[in-house]
């Protein structure tokens, strides 16, 4: 039972300490955000984070202890792959489409402006990887499923048994993997757009916050659709997991016979890597916290320098 | 680099005078991209057929390139600032901006590590 919380609780406590000890303290060479432009960013990843938590867990440890209803439970098998992607639609919409109308006409500043304007190429770096990551495992696997008999879905992997017989499980076939590729392809289209509309309006009279408080929102869209792809890609791990531990014995005339996957060996790395995926999942969301809160003081702070007058001199000619 | 329109003067002249301005004065260098009309347009909030006059009256001044893909660009026959370093010049006013650097003190520290003849 303490494995099963371990590995439900595990990536997240992971996660924060990363994003806290090694992100949140550096990276000081931009413009802090205003406070107020990154709420409603918190405010989206730490219900991320709940969420993905709760799943976790009543995916986990939880199921053991309650009494979960068959409904949910069917639920939870058909869409175990999915619902990353969808949370990670809500949070990207959340945090990247509140359009903000800016005021035209009279100045204007002659650097063109595009999707890619207010990032950076190493923000693209970690989703790029979790992406080949998804799309490498959905084709290994897609290609290895085979149809069930009875329903003609892609979902099963077979280990065949000499000439009679063959031993199957379930494995992340394109019965799952299509409606993820969908998912995936939206996802990468709102996040586009989302990059598309921060960049688009014209800068306002103040520059420089104007810049920091998209820079910060095309950040903060792009750290929430990577936590949703690690977590999707930490499913398919975990699910590969649990096909490669297949094992299979029969009985012979000349003895007992052992069998198992093709992949079995792969078994443990598949799990630590599933473990992995999560932890950038959830590193990514407290990224958006704790840049956040580390905004609002930096804002703070040079607010309160700005606030303190020059002293006076005296010249005493008065 | 700010583009304002004020005055009575037409906006195409204020568009075409201010740009070409910013070239003579070393503020745009050679291959600098320019936005789109429409992004420029839209800014200023003015037609973008006043911006794509205005563009078209610097191209045929020889002060900007445009092609097909590649957008409009400062024509490197209008300036002899190098790119490059007019990149790197406005990087080192953010950061004197950004630590507390003034401009006589940044150019003391060029001069300082300027290499000698």
């Amino acid at each position: 039972m303490s494995t099963l919380f371990l590995e439900a609780l595990g990536p997240t406590a992971v996660g924060l300490v990363l994003a806290v000890a090694f992100w949140a303290p550096t990276r000081h060479s931009t413009s802090p955000a205003p406070a107020t432009a990154r709420v409603g960013a918190v405010v989206v990843s730490l219900g991320l984070v709940g969420v993905a938590l709760v799943a976790r867990l009543l995916a986990g440890p939880l199921a053991l202890l309650l009494d979960l209803p068959v409904a949910l439970n069917l639920w939870w098998s058909e869409n175990r792959f999915a619902w990353p992607l969808w949370i990670g639609l809500v949070g990207v919409a959340l945090v990247a489409l509140p359009v903000r109308r800016r005021e035209t006409g009279g100045s204007a500043d002659l650097t063109p402006r595009s999707l890619l304007s207010f990032t950076r190429a190493r923000w693209f770096l970690a989703p790029a990887i979790v992406l080949a990551a998804v799309l490498g495992l959905t084709v290994a696997a897609g290609a290895a499923s085979r149809p069930d008999a009875e329903t003609g879905r892609h979902m099963l992997y077979w280990v065949p048994l000499g000439p009679d017989g063959a031993m199957g499980t379930t494995i992340y076939g394109w019965y799952y993997s299509v409606p993820c590729l969908v998912l995936l392809a939206t996802l990468i289209a709102l996040v586009v757009t989302g990059l598309a509309l921060i960049a688009r309006p014209s800068l306002s009279s103040d520059r420089a916050r104007d810049v920091a408080d998209r820079t910060a929102r095309s950040r903060d869209t792009i750290a929430v659709a990577t936590g949703a792809l690690a977590l999707h890609l930490s499913a398919v791990l975990d699910s590969l997991a649990g096909t490669a531990s297949m094992r299979g014995r029969f009985d012979t005339s000349e003895g007992s016979v052992s069998t198992w996957t093709t992949f079995a060996a792969l078994g443990p790395t598949l799990s630590v890597a599933a473990f992995v995926a999560a932890t950038v999942c959830f590193t990514a969301w407290f990224v958006v916290i704790a840049s956040a809160v580390r905004d609002g003081r930096r804002h703070r702070r040079r607010a309160e320098n700005v606030a303190v007058p020059a002293p006076r001199v005296d010249t005493g000619t008065a | 680099m700010i583009v304002s329109l004020s005055g009575s003067s037409p906006p195409t002249e204020q568009i075409r005078d201010q740009i070409r301005g910013l070239i003579a004065s070393h503020r745009l260098a050679a291959d600098d991209r320019l936005p789109s009309v429409r992004q420029l347009a839209k800014d200023l909030g003015v037609a973008p057929g006043t911006v794509a006059k205005a563009y078209k009256a610097l191209e045929a001044e020889g002060c900007l390139v445009t092609r097909t893909g590649g957008g409009t660009r400062v024509s490197r026959h209008a300036t002899t600032t190098p790119r490059d370093v007019l990149t790197a010049a406005r990087r080192l006013a953010e950061t004197g901006v950004a630590t507390g650097t003034d401009l006589d003190e940044a150019i003391g520290i060029l001069r300082a590590i300027w290499p000698a003849d």
